[in-house]
């Protein structure tokens, strides 16, 4: 079974945003007329930031590249591919 | 059909508890504390904004930190405690599967305490720093009023500071996935 592989950048997005929009709005601040704009400013701005930060992660040389197997190879070991889509190689 | 496995560990889920308590404790006092109570991130807070800036703030007995020349008051809701539990949190939540033993997991705590305190002296210094220049400047852009760029400054300088934070905490610890 695949599991998720969430970027790791999320959790402070997330985090960011549960105490600053998300806890507020539980405790009825979403009744105040203020709470709109900062809402809608603390979701866009940090958003963008965000996809920014997304989008130069993935524009760095070297993402997504693989690092090729190891030529040295442990008995009792494999450098193929595990279910889990990891790999065990002898130097690791 | 592609189903979606969260595995949390003990060790990883006690982390978690930890934190999201000690969040909750320091929300409790945030909710209900005065100026004097919060001297401890104010002071350095404010001494590093005078020291980059050269704005000098008097001290206002049990109200805030008052800036005569700009017009520019620092006062406890500006003291950025909930940018602390963020980055207390986040570290935590994040970093938690990097740990293996219980030892390494208490490190982790109280690593991230001491990192994010620091980070919050830091961007907020950095944070009030901008937004003495933009109110010295009267700074408006469209729908964005003095007040909400403010609120904009606020959360990028923020939300930078804690993304940074996070990135170099992750590269250190050498966790790459959030899930997985």
């Amino acid at each position: 079974m695949p599991s998720a592989r969430l970027p790791l950048v999320f959790v402070p997005w997330l985090t960011y945003v549960a105490l600053t929009v998300v806890a507020p709005a539980l405790n009825g601040a979403a009744a105040a007329e203020a709470f709109a704009d900062h809402a809608v400013i603390t979701l866009g701005v940090s958003g963008a930031i965000l996809m920014l930060w997304l989008a130069a992660i993935r524009m760095r040389p070297g993402h997504g590249r693989q690092r090729p197997p190891s030529g040295k190879v442990a008995a009792g070991t494999t450098n193929r591919r595990t279910a889990r889509g990891g790999s065990r190689t002898a130097s690791g | 059909m592609r189903r979606i496995r969260f595995e949390v560990p003990a060790g990883d889920a006690a982390v978690a508890g930890a934190a999201l308590g000690t969040a909750w404790a320091l929300k409790a006092f945030y909710s209900k504390a005065g100026f004097d109570s919060l001297g401890w991130i104010l002071a350095p807070t404010v001494g590093l904004v005078s020291w980059t800036t050269g704005v000098a703030f008097e001290l206002e007995p049990h109200h805030a930190y008052l800036s005569r020349d700009q017009l520019f008051l620092v006062s406890p809701s500006c003291a950025g405690v909930n940018f602390l539990i963020v980055a207390f949190v986040s570290l935590c939540l994040g970093l938690a599967p990097a740990c293996s033993r219980a030892g390494e997991r208490v490190a982790l705590v109280l690593g991230s305490a001491a990192a994010a305190y620091l980070a919050t002296v830091l961007a907020n210094a950095a944070r009030i720093a901008v937004a003495i220049r933009l109110h010295e400047a009267g700074a408006a852009l469209g729908p964005l009023t003095p007040s909400r760029l403010h609120c904009a400054e606020g959360v990028a300088v923020y939300f930078l500071f804690l993304l940074v934070l996070f990135s170099a905490a992750a590269r250190v610890t050498g966790v790459r996935h959030a899930v997985g």
